[in-house]
């Protein structure tokens, strides 16, 4: 059959020789007639590309294709139908029939076919369809599996889906994204930026995560997975990832339903790089130029046989922004999964499905429907091959370095280079660069540089180029150009230019960098209150250690070291004997710490956190914002006696991981990047500022911790959904369910957990609280005949009752905190922990990870429950994530 | 200050009529002008991307139809709107009002291709012949059940539509009228559908979990709804049961059908569940009083009790995990017959 398919496919005209076959007239079918003035690349010479005819009311957005045993294709659409393709191969296209075998299905955007049996993924559930009675319409939906995930946001996708030799299905879920902070990507249910493993059975297993938009799944024939992504937050290009077990492709929000993450509590940041990106992801395999790739679809592994005039083994993959076939191949270096990629087959259509038929020919399916990309945003296409020779790279390949020559690649060419052609620095050319790891959408490319190549040689039989460079480092991208070849018959090269994805060099120590760099995050576009502790609001000195400070206002005086202070509350100033410290209460890990510092005209002072970062501030610009003993990278300190910002981003030690200073900005300037300090303790470290002898004033101290103490406790979640039914309202509040949330409204009321032998144990949730509303949460509660008796940890941003959040009462006992620690309808991680020890039973209250308030009770409370409280009309009280470790 | 504001505007002329209209026309928006000011210097004068700016990367070409963040309006106006930080395009909130960004984002839409177009209608299913099935989301119901994602919707061709959260096993409502307005087709997908009958039940609290099952010491199992069968002119859901733990303890199926009471279709669900050996399933048991019998051949077969507003349910002695739900407010004799007749027609295999 390939061979007869080959044989019909008319030679190439040849002008000079009238007895040539005249090239078939495609203008009919081939939709992009030159006459339409599009520019055709000349690749469009080899392939063929048509539409199939579709009956009358059918869009066809294709989401999966497969075909049956019996040669008919089967194709699922994002418009939930199931379609059957008669005749696909038939050259004549009037032989082809669709017709319509199911719909009412949720976007289907995946298909496998077993046994003959049609399986669509859609959104909700991975779904077996049955026709019981024969009659090629379906008649039943089966579900096979649903154990993931599904808010209900509309960018939910379900990617898929290919089978493993021993019949799992591989699949990718899409994260969904922030409202209104529509830049971020969110996984607020289990699995959302995960790649997960189906068995036949129905059983799930979350296989890797860090996906953002994973569109494309494949297993290839060594049962290796494969998947693309689609460049946005924390994606610098579109990817081809190689995924095994374990991996994680660097999107953060895809940790949140990690172990380590949920036993802990911790919520990856929307803007902060998570701990694990700077040694924990898995490098990508190939990136694809963003030229070539906006949206990547699915790849597939080309078939033996050259039907389609790409090596066996070598992947085709659909591309649908720029809409077309993109080739690329793979190898392995030093244990890790490298590659190049170039297009193939360009102005096909917006391609979002590829799948590879008997005869060689590759079926696209098509859609762009709400992402974009080139027409025809919809349908089914045909491309095949003419089967004649082309002038094309064949592939390439690292080579290494030896004692006399530099590291280098290999490039076959498809046939010998004619004649006359040189290689030279003048008809090849090599530029490198890599991308950020950052938060906004993609990456431009950085750190371009032309490369110097010592050896640019053709092969004895004109068949291979190789290329030879000093500059060559692992963790870039290259791409060559090679200008001018032709085939000794004639033929251009078709795609000059070629990508590959370098993440080791051959020999040598291997790199822990990646193509895509950690850096410091750009600046926030969000609401900058989430997990923020902010440790000089309200009660400006309740949150540190500071005797002899106080709240006051500060202008220059006479004093050259000191400032003259008068009654009020917009600085906090040493002014008694032996204020020459400040610090904070609490200890932090990883952390985001902004300040407002003013100086006397002799002022100085040395902001310390722990071990990790020492900072001068001084008058003097050359000094001020010096770290660890390295000068400022500029000057941007602006004297004395004015008010000056300084953020410092910072990260502790952890395992392999040495301490780092990410940035630190004095004024919106930029001072210091990417100081790694090795030989830290990594212990949590609170911030200090010693003055000595001069007066420093500070303001509106903030810092956001960005991790989470560690935890190796087991976590018992309270999963309020499915245990609705044993909570217990008691009062005049309203408390519902809204999704994840609980909402807490009205009146004074107690919402009872379902236990009440509660003794010794750690509570967490994330809490929230509007604008002068308030409530609690009641540890080792019990009702009384004069109401509630426990614990009572209160959730309070703006009531003005001079108990905020954070505070500790019991009866008439309390241990208030007045420190607007937290803002009002913001989230923040709530920690309480109530155990018997010496001298009664102590409450500590943390927020955001960071201990804020404890308290020790003499006289215990034995076991009880716990209560969720909402204080007062007006109130909205929210808490997720309710979960207990004894 | 007045007078003098006075003054000057009893000197200056009016403006002759002419000059009125052009003032006017130049008051409307031209977005071409616009676009040529702010956009054609990174996306080209046509919009092919090939604009003359010095960029970082390649900016869009709207002719071929690609966005960053999706090509709905609401989309492309965001990103005029805002930006897209880390890549070289700017924010226009400052400098553009909404009227202008808005003008500008269909002016860009316009320039590329033509989308997927949802032809007016062609998104309703209708009910034909036999009953139909649909997966998808379902939008709240004021009162009633929130949104849920993951709904089964059945429809039928007499134009009553049931609605189920499928992994709760729980019907929540129940329309009469047209089937389904598959609003996902639309624009960047993932709407909830549109229900287009009108509603006639919602699942309340006085329905008190009557389709649900409970495992022998009460407790509400879990119940999920598995497969979804067309059987001629009813349908088989099956689905599974779970406990708290998580593990399965039994299964079973749900046929809905219809009797017909003085020619009007009254809906029937008849639950039959079964648990493992050692933990056999049951269902809550029914508040009140019975209002009714069923008898088969003078025995009675079940006793018949309401399951809140405008449910009948049914447990029968003689099978065991057996419970019919009727949607009927009222125990009549012609109801009673129908029921009768129904049971025994299923009885006999037919």
């Amino acid at each position: 059959m390939l061979l007869t398919a080959i044989a019909l496919a008319a030679p190439l005209q040849n002008a000079d020789d009238p007895e040539a076959t005249p090239r078939p007239d495609f203008s009919g079918i081939w939709r992009q007639a030159p006459a339409d003035g599009r520019d055709y690349p000349a690749d469009r010479d080899h392939w063929t590309v048509e539409d199939l005819p579709l009956p009358a009311g059918c869009v066809m957005e294709v989401g999966g294709m497969g075909f049956l045993s019996d040669g008919r294709l089967v194709i699922a659409t994002r418009r939930g139908q199931v379609w059957i393709v008669e005749n696909p191969l038939a050259d004549d296209l009037s032989e082809v029939q669709v017709t319509l075998f199911h719909e009412g299905l949720w976007e289907g955007l995946g298909l496998s076919i077993v046994d003959d049996q049609i399986h669509v993924l859609q959104r909700g559930e991975l779904s077996r369809l049955e026709d019981d009675d024969g009659d090629g319409v379906c008649d039943a939906v089966v579900t096979v599996a649903d154990d993931w995930g599904v808010s209900g946001h509309y960018h939910e996708f379900a990617f898929g889906l290919p089978r493993t030799k021993d019949g799992d299905w591989f699949m990718g879920l899409n994260v969904s994204f922030g409202d209104p902070e529509w830049w971020h990507g969110r996984s607020t249910v289990p699995y959302r930026g995960w790649v997960m493993r189906v068995s036949p059975d129905g059983t799930v297993v979350p296989w890797a995560a860090g996906v953002r938009s994973p569109n494309g799944v494949a297993v290839d024939s060594k049962d290796r997975l494969f998947v693309t992504d689609n460049q946005g937050d924390w994606v610098a290009s579109s990817p081809i990832y190689h995924v095994e077990k374990g991996d994680f492709f660097g999107h953060p929000k895809s940790l949140n339903w990690t172990d380590g993450y949920r036993a802990s509590g911790m919520v990856a940041d929307d803007e902060i790089p998570p701990a694990m990106a700077a040694t924990g992801r898995k490098p990508v395999a190939v990136w694809i130029p963003y030229q070539w790739s906006r949206s990547t679809g699915n790849l597939l592994e080309i078939a033996p046989g050259g039907a389609f005039g790409v090596p066996e083994g070598q992947f085709v993959v659909a591309e649908l922004t720029n809409g077309m076939i993109l080739r690329a191949g793979f190898e392995e270096v030093q244990g890790v999964t490298q590659g190049w990629v170039l297009p193939l087959v360009q102005k096909i259509g917006s391609v979002n499905r590829v799948l590879q038929a008997p005869d060689g020919s590759i079926f696209c399916g098509l859609t762009n429907r709400g992402w974009g990309g080139l027409a025809p945003a919809d349908g089914l296409v045909r491309v095949r091959h003419d089967g004649e020779a082309l002038m094309e790279y064949a592939d390439m390949r690292i080579v290494d370095a030896t004692d006399e020559l530099a590291f280098g690649f290999e490039l076959d060419f498809t046939e010998p280079v004619a004649d006359g052609w040189e290689a030279t620095p003048e008809t090849v050319s090599m530029i490198q660069y890599d991308y950020d790891y950052w938060w906004e959408y993609g990456s431009p490319e950085r750190h371009t540089s032309s490369m110097e190549l010592s050896t640019i040689a053709l092969s004895d039989d004109r068949r291979t180029l190789t290329v030879r460079s000093e500059d060559m480092i692992p963790a870039t991208c290259v791409r060559l150009t090679a200008r001018g070849v032709t085939s000794e018959a004639g033929g251009a090269l078709v795609h000059p230019t070629i990508s590959y994805t370098i993440n080791q060099l051959p020999s040598g120590p291997r790199t822990n960098a990646y193509v895509s760099k950690v850096v410091p995050p750009p600046p926030s576009r969000q609401d900058t209150n989430a997990g923020v502790l902010r440790l000089s609001w309200g009660d400006a000195l309740g949150q540190f250690d500071a005797p002899g400070w106080e709240l006051c206002d500060a202008a220059l005086g006479e004093d050259a070291k000191g400032f003259e202070t008068s009654i009020g509350n917009g600085a906090l100033v040493g002014t008694g004997e032996g204020a020459d410290s400040f610090a904070t209460r609490g200890a932090f890990g990883d952390a985001y710490a902004r300040l407002d510092f003013m100086l006397p005209r002799s002022g100085s002072g040395e902001l310390r956190f722990g071990d990790v970062a020492n900072i001068l501030l001084s008058n003097d610009p050359k000094v001020c914002g010096t770290v660890n003993g390295r000068a400022p990278g500029a000057e941007a300190a602006t004297g004395a006696g004015q008010w000056q910002t300084l953020e410092v981003f910072y990260r502790i030690a952890r395992g392999d991981a040495p301490a780092a200073i990410d940035r630190v900005t004095l004024n919106g300037k930029t001072i210091q990047e990417d100081l790694e300090v090795p030989g830290t303790s990594g212990t949590r470290v609170p911030m200090v500022l010693e003055t000595g002898e001069s007066q420093v004033a500070l303001r509106d101290i903030r810092v956001k911790p960005l991790d989470r103490p560690e935890d190796g406790r087991e976590w018992r979640f309270l999963d309020v959904a499915n245990t609705w039914d044993d909570w217990e309202l008691v009062g005049d509040a309203n408390f519902e369910l809204a999704g994840d949330e609980l909402v807490g409204r009205g009146a004074l009321g107690h919402l009872w957990a379902p236990m009440d032998d509660l003794g010794d144990f750690t509570m967490r949730a994330r809490v929230q609280v509007n604008s002068n509303g308030a409530g609690a949460v009641v540890l080792r509660a019990k009702e009384t005949a004069g109401g509630v008796d426990g614990y009572v940890v209160r959730i309070n941003t703006s009531f003005p009752d001079g108990s905020l959040t954070g505070s500790i009462s019991r009866g008439e006992t309390a241990a208030a905190v007045r420190t607007e620690l937290v803002a009002t309808d913001t989230w923040a991680d709530l920690e309480v922990d109530v155990r018997n020890g010496e001298g009664g039973a102590t409450v500590v209250v943390s927020l955001n990870g960071v201990e804020v308030n404890r308290v020790t009770d003499p006289d215990p409370l034995p076991a009880g429950g716990l209560a969720l409280r909402n204080d007062h009309e007006g109130t909205v009280v929210k808490f997720q994530n309710l979960r207990i470790a004894r | 200050m007045l007078d003098l504001l006075l003054s000057a505007a009893l000197v200056a002329p009016l403006p002759a009529p002419a000059a009125l209209l052009a003032s006017r026309e130049s008051a409307r928006l031209d977005t071409a002008a616009l676009y040529a000011e702010h956009c054609a210097k990174c996306h080209g004068t046509n919009g092919d991307g090939k604009g003359t700016a010095d960029l970082d990367r390649p900016a869009r070409s709207f002719l071929d139809g690609g966005y960053s963040y999706g090509n709905t309006r609401k989309a492309v106006l965001r990103s005029v709107t805002y930006g897209i930080p880390g890549t070289p395009m700017p924010a226009f909130a400052e400098t553009l009002g909404e009227e202008e960004r808005t003008a500008l984002a269909d002016f860009v839409i316009a320039m590329g291709p033509k989308g997927t177009v949802v032809e007016p209608g062609a998104s309703q299913i209708a009910i034909e012949d036999v009953p139909r099935v649909v997966h998808g989301m379902m939008p709240a119901i004021p009162g009633g059940p929130s949104r849920e994602p993951r709904s089964l919707v059945v429809g039928f061709p007499n134009g009553t539509t049931l609605r189920y959260a499928r992994t709760r096993g729980t019907l929540d409502a129940v329309y009469v009228g047209q089937f389904l307005d598959r609003r996902d087709w639309g624009g960047r997908g993932g709407s909830p559908l549109e229900p287009l009958g009108t509603l006639t039940w919602k699942r309340g609290e006085d329905f008190a979990n009557a389709d649900q099952c409970t495992s022998k010491d009460g407790k509400l199992l879990a119940r999920s709804i598995r497969g979804a069968h067309v059987i001629g002119q009813g349908v088989r859901l099956d689905f599974t049961l779970t406990d708290a733990d998580g593990q399965r303890v039994g299964g079973g199926q749900e046929f809905l059908g219809f009797v017909e009471v003085n020619g009007i279709p009254v809906g029937m669900r008849t639950i039959v569940s079964v648990g493992r050996a050692d933990a056999p399933v049951d269902y809550p048991d029914a508040a009140g009083d019975p209002i009714g019998t069923l008898e088969v051949d003078g025995e009675v077969a079940s006793e018949v009790r309401r399951a809140g507003d405008g449910v009948l349910v049914l447990d029968f002695r003689a099978a065991r995990g057996v419970r019919t739900l009727i949607h009927a407010s009222e125990w009549t004799e012609a109801l009673a017959e129908a029921v009768l007749a129904s049971l025994l027609q299923k009885k006999e295999g037919n």
